[in-house]
């Protein structure tokens, strides 16, 4: 099976995550602190990132901001209120999930 | 570090790749020249144009469009959730409720004139859209062609064509209330085109709260307005 599909789901609870524990980030740093993170297993796509992005920010749980960097703008995203209230569900959920997914195939081995 | 007529060309680049929205092209134009630096950084005999090539190839597109697609969704998704809030929040208003009985009076004024309920109506809708949809646009278009970058964000299309279609529906609606002149019929019509003035001012005050946002987020381009 396709690697990058199993993580596909969990892809917006990750991001939100980094920017929980980073408060801020811009995009291309994402994908390049997703990929040192995990040691190149999991590398997000910028055709996956962006839009994933842009709902967030859409949705108000990401707010962005724009700063001059080195000689060009760069958009930095940050969580809003809901945003953090968002991940702590997120992550919770993907608790459940991973532990339930721990069950099922404990279960297949034995 | 790029060069300023580096980062030009990739402003370009895009252009070419179907980005023609300013608010698009800042990002991705500033993540092709983090990815390139670092190409760059690792391969130190690739030229520019060869380290772009294995960037843009990473985005596994044939150009840009669907991320633009995308992002548009996103932005129509915000400009309808502004428009819905502006809406509730005018619901909450005691003044708009003194609209509301300033549109009955003004129905029954009109119609005592007239003795031509629905005519009278179809031209009050047909006078608020024409304004609000121009001022509307006017404002937006009018930042635009001021600053020479088209923006995304300042395209709300879906709103607009919902607002044309209801105008539509509602005087079609407006049309089947029989001509003579009755309080129940004045209180319906009123209350079809006081929902519709309300849709109306929301909209107007989603653009101006766009055209806010626009200028927060972009003191580059709107850094003398």
């Amino acid at each position: 099976m396709n690697k990058s599909s199993l993580y596909k789901g969990c892809l917006e609870p990750i991001v939100l995550q980094l920017l929980q524990t980073h408060r801020r980030m811009y995009g291309y740093e994402i994908t390049q602190t997703v990929k040192e993170i995990t040691k190149g297993e999991l590398q997000i796509t910028e055709g996956a990132l962006y839009p994933l992005l842009h709902r967030l920010e859409a949705q108000g749980l990401l707010e962005a901001e724009m700063q001059l960097a080195d000689n060009r703008m760069r958009k930095y995203y940050s969580l809003t209120k809901a945003g953090k209230e968002k991940t702590k569900c997120a992550i919770g959920e993907l608790q459940v999930f991973m532990q339930t997914l721990e069950h099922l195939i404990h279960l297949k081995l034995t | 570090m790029l060069t300023k007529e580096q980062i030009d060309y990739l402003f370009d680049f895009c252009k070419a790749q179907g980005v023609k929205y300013y608010d698009v092209q800042v990002e991705l134009v500033d993540h092709l020249a983090n990815a390139i630096e670092k190409e760059l950084a690792q391969h130190s005999d690739w030229s520019f144009q060869k380290a772009l090539d294995v960037v843009f190839a990473s985005f596994g597109y044939v150009n840009f469009k669907p991320l633009v697609r995308e992002k548009q969704k996103a932005i129509q998704a915000y400009c309808w959730r502004l428009w819905g809030a502006f809406f509730k929040e005018q619901l909450r208003r005691p003044a708009m409720w003194a609209v509301f009985g300033l549109f009955l009076l003004g129905y029954r004024i009109l119609s005592m004139r007239y003795q031509d309920l629905s005519f009278n109506i179809c031209i009050t809708s047909g006078i608020l859209i024409v304004f609000v949809l121009f001022a509307g646009n006017y404002r937006l278009k009018g930042l635009e062609k001021r600053k020479g970058k088209s923006f995304l964000v300042t395209n709300p299309t879906g709103l607009l064509a919902l607002l044309a279609y209801l105008n539509i529906a509602i005087g079609y609606a407006k049309l089947r209330i029989p001509g003579h002149v009755t309080w129940l019929n004045i209180f319906l019509a009123g209350t079809l085109n006081f929902a519709y003035f309300l849709l109306c001012v929301a909209y107007y005050r989603t653009v101006k709260q766009v055209e806010k946002e626009v200028k927060r987020d972009y003191p580059d381009i709107f850094k003398l307005t």
